[in-house]
């Protein structure tokens, strides 16, 4: 086996890897938050208007940031909240696509222009997304 | 380097904070904070073998020739470039701010602000991570996922171009 094989097989497993303590911490703040907060208080922030919750969801997408396993495993926890559902692909398109996090690097390469416009588009097609996805689901 | 090694450290303070906390709160409340760890312990368990499924769908992704994918993107305009870069996006994988340098310097030979909008918002479709969501939601909700946002990343670059004023067609490199 050479050298560039080897090192395409062994990179992904350091990459789970040095991913596994902050999925850890998120897993074992969901079992905090299930327990002393629960998710069903979350859920009340959820209006039931599916765009204020559709907007609310990507707004969350947006700061939290992180492997996407953890937004799935967040995703899971409000959809079994009863969370709407448009509400939650919001939230895992935002989280994928805008980076309020990453935001002083995409300027420093891209310009401010470009990372405001870029960003601002992002959360509203993540509510698109949340929209035509929910919907069609609903149809399909 | 320095950064890698700080993200890494961060990684492990994060860990210790929150193994802190579960020793603080255990000190108060003994019964849920042992309900919390095994709740967490059962989600934990049920993500390992989905962990090994990653594993063998990064291996193979990584290894797609990316190099010659970008060598090619390099040569086209317009809406194939939406189109090449939106499928690179969703190929590629790392974090979004791994891909700044690249992409910083694939515009000064060519790409639109447009087609790096596409390039990041694609990004999202994790495909290494597609059975993980296929566990979590199901494949119906996987799809139509993936499907949107591929075709929603073509807007975000049109978009794109059209606020920052970017000519529709790139200047092919030499």
């Amino acid at each position: 086996m050479n050298q560039q094989t080897k090192k395409k097989l062994v990179q992904p497993l350091k990459n789970i890897l040095s991913n596994l303590p902050i999925m850890l911490s998120i897993i074992l703040i969901l079992g905090l938050v299930k327990n002393f907060i629960s998710f069903d208080n979350i859920a009340k922030l959820f209006s039931g208007n599916p765009i204020y919750d559709t907007f609310l969801g990507s707004i969350l997408g947006s700061i939290m940031a992180g492997n996407s396993i953890n937004s799935y495993i967040i995703g899971t926890e409000m959809l079994h909240s009863n969370i709407s559902i448009y509400a939650i692909i919001a939230f895992l398109a935002s989280w994928v696509t805008v980076g309020f996090i990453q935001i002083p690097a995409e300027i420093s390469y891209f310009g401010k222009k470009f990372t405001f416009i870029r960003n601002v588009l992002s959360v509203f097609l993540s509510m698109l997304t949340g929209i035509i996805v929910g919907s069609l689901l609903g149809v399909l | 380097m320095k950064d890698k090694k700080t993200s890494s450290n961060k990684r492990f303070y994060i860990i210790g904070l929150v193994i802190i906390t579960y020793l603080i709160l255990f000190y108060f409340n003994k019964v849920k904070t042992i309900d919390s760890f095994t709740y967490a312990w059962g989600i934990f368990i049920e993500i390992i073998p989905i962990l090994g499924l990653i594993y063998i769908f990064m291996v193979i992704f990584n290894f797609i020739p990316e190099k010659k994918l970008r060598a090619y993107m390099q040569k086209t305009s317009g809406f194939y470039q939406y189109l090449i870069l939106s499928l690179l996006g969703m190929i590629s994988h790392g974090p979004i701010y791994a891909w700044y340098p690249i992409l910083s310097d694939l515009k000064t030979r060519g790409l639109t602000y447009g087609s790096i909008g596409a390039y990041l918002f694609s990004k999202g479709i994790k495909l290494t991570l597609i059975p993980l969501m296929i566990y979590y939601f199901g494949a119906k909700l996987t799809v139509l996922f993936s499907a949107t946002l591929f075709s929603l990343s073509f807007i975000q670059a049109f978009l794109i171009d059209l606020f920052m004023n970017e000519k529709k067609s790139a200047t092919p490199v030499e």
